[in-house]
């Protein structure tokens, strides 16, 4: 029996005009591409945005509220819209579950504490803490203000 | 999370209150000490009267009702919270005669919240370690 013989047209196989590329490192939905693209940084913050999206309501044993989906969501984002040279410089946070159905990232090094809550998906509530340095700064801020947040944890590496 | 109606009366200032941590989430592990997210919970939390119950009648507490037997208990002062915004009222149940709500400062600004819960956990006291085995990040 003669194999079977292909006949495709070079620009339907070549990486660089298939279109591979395109699904592979740029579609949003495929987790392939994302995976392969992602940082410890991310990848371990995933994990645990996973794991808090898997919680049932009372995990706590004391009636808390499961994280809501739209939480998970908007803290993805913030993560996944930090630029790499902040994300390859900090230690990766606490990503601690709230009863109330959110989430915040918690770094600590003893007196100084830096949280950063998604209180809703377009709001976020932070705590800039140094006892030792006098700093308790807490605001509201748009999680669009990627810059604000950047900043932040800038404090925290440096401060 | 039920919120419930009415308020009981006020625990008096000089008791001591104690909260369990159930979960590693409500626990810095490097720093042996809770988080602030432990608080940082409008309305409400949970807490026990100390001087209506015994830390080894929480840890019963703990293991047997709320099937936590690696968490722990940590004490505060009832007139220090008050001064930080938090409320306490006495406020039984069924089967446990120390319970009380801690209730967070519904007026507190979106600048003060976060601020009142961090300095409220730097107080607390263990009364017991928590055994959480998975240790969180940061």
């Amino acid at each position: 029996m003669p194999p079977t013989v292909l006949e495709l047209e070079p620009s339907s196989t070549s990486r660089a005009t298939s279109g591979y590329d395109d699904w592979m490192f740029a579609t949003p939905d495929c987790p392939a591409s994302d995976y392969a693209r992602l940082s410890h940084f991310d990848l371990t913050i995933y994990s645990e945005l996973d794991r808090l999206a898997a919680l049932k309501p009372n995990w706590d044993s004391e009636g808390a509220n499961r994280v809501k989906p739209e939480i998970i969501k908007a803290a993805r984002d913030l993560i996944s819209a930090l630029p790499r040279s902040i994300k390859a410089k900090v230690k990766v946070p606490a990503v601690v579950p709230m009863r109330k159905g959110n989430l915040q990232f918690e770094w600590h090094d003893g007196p100084k504490t830096l949280e950063l809550e998604i209180e809703n998906p377009a709001i976020i509530h932070y705590l800039k803490w140094h006892s030792e340095a006098g700093i308790e700064e807490e605001e509201v801020r748009l999680i669009a203000d990627t810059e604000t947040v950047t900043g932040l944890i800038e404090w925290f590496v440096q401060g | 999370m039920d919120q419930g109606g009415q308020k009981g009366p006020p625990v008096p200032p000089g008791e001591i209150l104690y909260r369990f941590v159930t979960d590693p989430s409500f626990w810095v592990s490097k720093e042996n000490r809770p988080s602030s997210s432990l608080f940082d919970d409008p309305p409400r939390v949970s807490v026990n009267v100390a001087s209506l119950t015994t830390v080894d009648k929480c840890r019963q507490q703990l293991v047997r009702k709320l099937g936590r037997p690696k968490g722990g208990m940590v004490s505060f002062n009832c007139g220090e919270a008050r001064q930080l915004g938090f409320d306490a009222r006495h406020e039984p149940e069924q089967d446990n005669n120390a319970h009380a709500h801690l209730y967070c400062d519904q007026d507190a600004t979106a600048k003060e919240r976060k601020k009142n819960a961090q300095r409220l956990v730097r107080r607390c006291v263990i009364e017991i370690q928590p055994q959480f085995s998975r240790p969180l990040l940061s």
